[in-house]
């Protein structure tokens, strides 16, 4: 029920207040609907009994589930991670794989078998001459050959080969009472017996003179270096057969034995020739030089040699 | 028994403390006591019965959720009042068209400078039988003055306690109530 202004602040609302009085006791009477009145008495009630219900506990499977699950899926996470790094990968064809005590395998001598025979078909040769490329290529696969079975031993002959470049001679490698001595060469320790393990075909080509009758434009070391990457062997030997102060070759140079049949060939000729020179044996180069061009006069193999040879007058 | 004794006896401060402290008899007994006043205010604030019952029940409802931050440093009177301005003040903002002053004429504040005399008892008998005349009456003041004019007669407050209810001072309540109550004669006679 409302209140009947006080008066005492001088409004003079007496009417005001008695239209109000009698308009709340008329019929016409504002109240609220009974629903509403319900409605809010309820939403109180249900209020109440929520706030005076106790907190509810977290139970110990409501407080950890979520810590539970977590560590659960770290533990999972964990144990499929592998401990074990995969080991690095080698390179296929990497130098490493080309070691100084690397043996020669067969994929090696097959390669070098099909680096001659390319070699060859890039050559324009004569006539004269075919027969003793066969008859080169033939040993060179034999030399090939030997290296592989006498892995045993792999500095001495493997130096062997280096400095033997162009002797192919079958006998030369025969000759293994050479190689302890060899073997004692402080040379072969040194980085050059490491490039000395080369493939044999690389010793076809000289290093420094080209073949104008090639059909191509390429020196031997391009040729060379046409290879597949596990032929490095073919680079390493061409720092070898550079070096003309090697001590490896000097010192070998005492020692070699020239073969006996490379007369019978123009190329083995002309090879024991530059072998001649690279050591510096002036007079033998002279004098084989001159027999050389007896035997075989304006044979194309005698391009082979060093221009200081070519230009060499004999007679 | 002896509760409903008590809380009859029971000022409104006492039962709102009760019903805070968990005595939900408390509260059925406030709602008693001021559920007519309060629907009433806000009708009378409203152009509509929906809306001034969902208003209503609006107020009602933030009473017992804010019940546990109830203090008795303040009348519940003014208290409950105060959740109802404000909720008025809210619709009042969000609906810019619900301005209940439809002014029968035109007359602003300025030119009512004439006081109405006091209404006779035989008006206010036939603005009684008319229906719905002192709404109608009610709905042309401005929101300000019918506000003043409904806390004091509906609610009962003095203009202290409105003065303080709606952060204005006391000659400001007065002065409204003046120009609320001249024109709500003057609209009442032309009801008549």
């Amino acid at each position: 029920m409302s209140k009947i202004p006080n008066d005492k602040d001088r409004l003079n609302d007496a009417d005001i207040a008695d239209l109000f009085a009698a308009d709340k006791n008329s019929a016409q009477a504002l109240e609220p609907p009974v629903e509403l009145d319900a409605l809010i008495l309820d939403n109180a009630r249900a209020s109440h009994k929520e706030s005076s219900r106790p907190p509810q506990r977290e139970t110990f499977r409501q407080k950890y589930t979520p810590l539970i699950a977590t560590a659960a899926v770290l533990l999972i996470a964990i144990g499929l991670t592998p401990f074990n790094s995969p080991e690095p990968l080698s390179e296929p064809g990497s130098v490493t794989a080309l070691k100084p005590a690397t043996t020669l395998t067969t994929d090696t001598i097959t390669q070098a078998r099909t680096l001659s025979s390319d070699l060859m078909s890039d050559q324009v040769i004569t006539d004269s001459d075919a027969s003793d490329e066969r008859e080169l290529s033939a040993s060179a696969g034999q030399v090939s050959e030997r290296v592989a079975a006498t892995n045993a031993k792999p500095n001495s002959v493997q130096a062997k080969v280096a400095t033997d470049s162009e002797s192919e001679s079958p006998t030369m490698l025969s000759e293994d009472n050479d190689a302890p001595e060899l073997a004692t060469n402080d040379a072969v320790s040194t980085p050059n017996a490491a490039t000395s393990n080369r493939i044999i075909p690389n010793a076809l080509f000289p290093s420094n003179t080209t073949k104008p009758n090639r059909k191509t434009d390429k020196t031997p070391t391009d040729v060379a270096n046409k290879t597949t990457e596990g032929n490095k062997g073919f680079e390493l030997a061409e720092s070898t057969q550079k070096d003309s102060g090697n001590t490896l070759n000097d010192g070998l140079s005492t020692r070699r034995v020239r073969p006996a049949n490379y007369r019978s060939s123009p190329l083995l000729w002309i090879n024991e020739i530059k072998q001649l020179h690279f050591e510096k044996n002036n007079d033998s180069v002279r004098e084989e030089l001159a027999a050389f061009r007896k035997a075989y006069p304006e044979n194309s193999n005698e391009q082979l040699l060093p221009k200081e040879l070519q230009n060499l007058q004999t007679e | 028994m002896d509760t409903a004794i008590t809380h009859n006896k029971a000022s409104d401060t006492d039962l709102m403390v009760n019903y805070r402290d968990g005595d939900i008899d408390a509260f059925n007994e406030l709602y008693t006591r001021h559920k007519s006043s309060l629907y009433r205010f806000m009708r009378s604030s409203c152009s509509s019965d929906a809306i001034a019952a969902e208003l209503y029940q609006d107020v009602w409802a933030r009473v017992v959720n804010g019940r546990l931050g109830y203090s008795n440093a303040a009348p519940f009177q003014s208290w409950l009042y105060r959740i109802a301005r404000n909720r008025l003040i809210d619709f009042y903002r969000s609906n810019k068209n619900s301005n209940l002053t439809t002014s029968l004429d035109l007359d602003n504040d300025a030119h009512v400078t004439q006081l109405q005399t006091s209404l006779q008892p035989d008006e206010i008998t036939e603005l009684t039988i008319r229906k719905n005349a002192l709404a109608k009456a009610l709905a042309t003041l401005p929101n300000e003055q019918r506000e003043v004019v409904l806390l004091r007669h509906i609610a009962g407050f003095g203009v202290q306690e409105i003065a303080e209810l709606i952060n204005e001072n006391a000659e400001t309540v007065k002065s409204r109530l003046r120009y609320a109550f001249s024109k709500l004669r003057k609209q009442l006679r032309m009801l008549s």
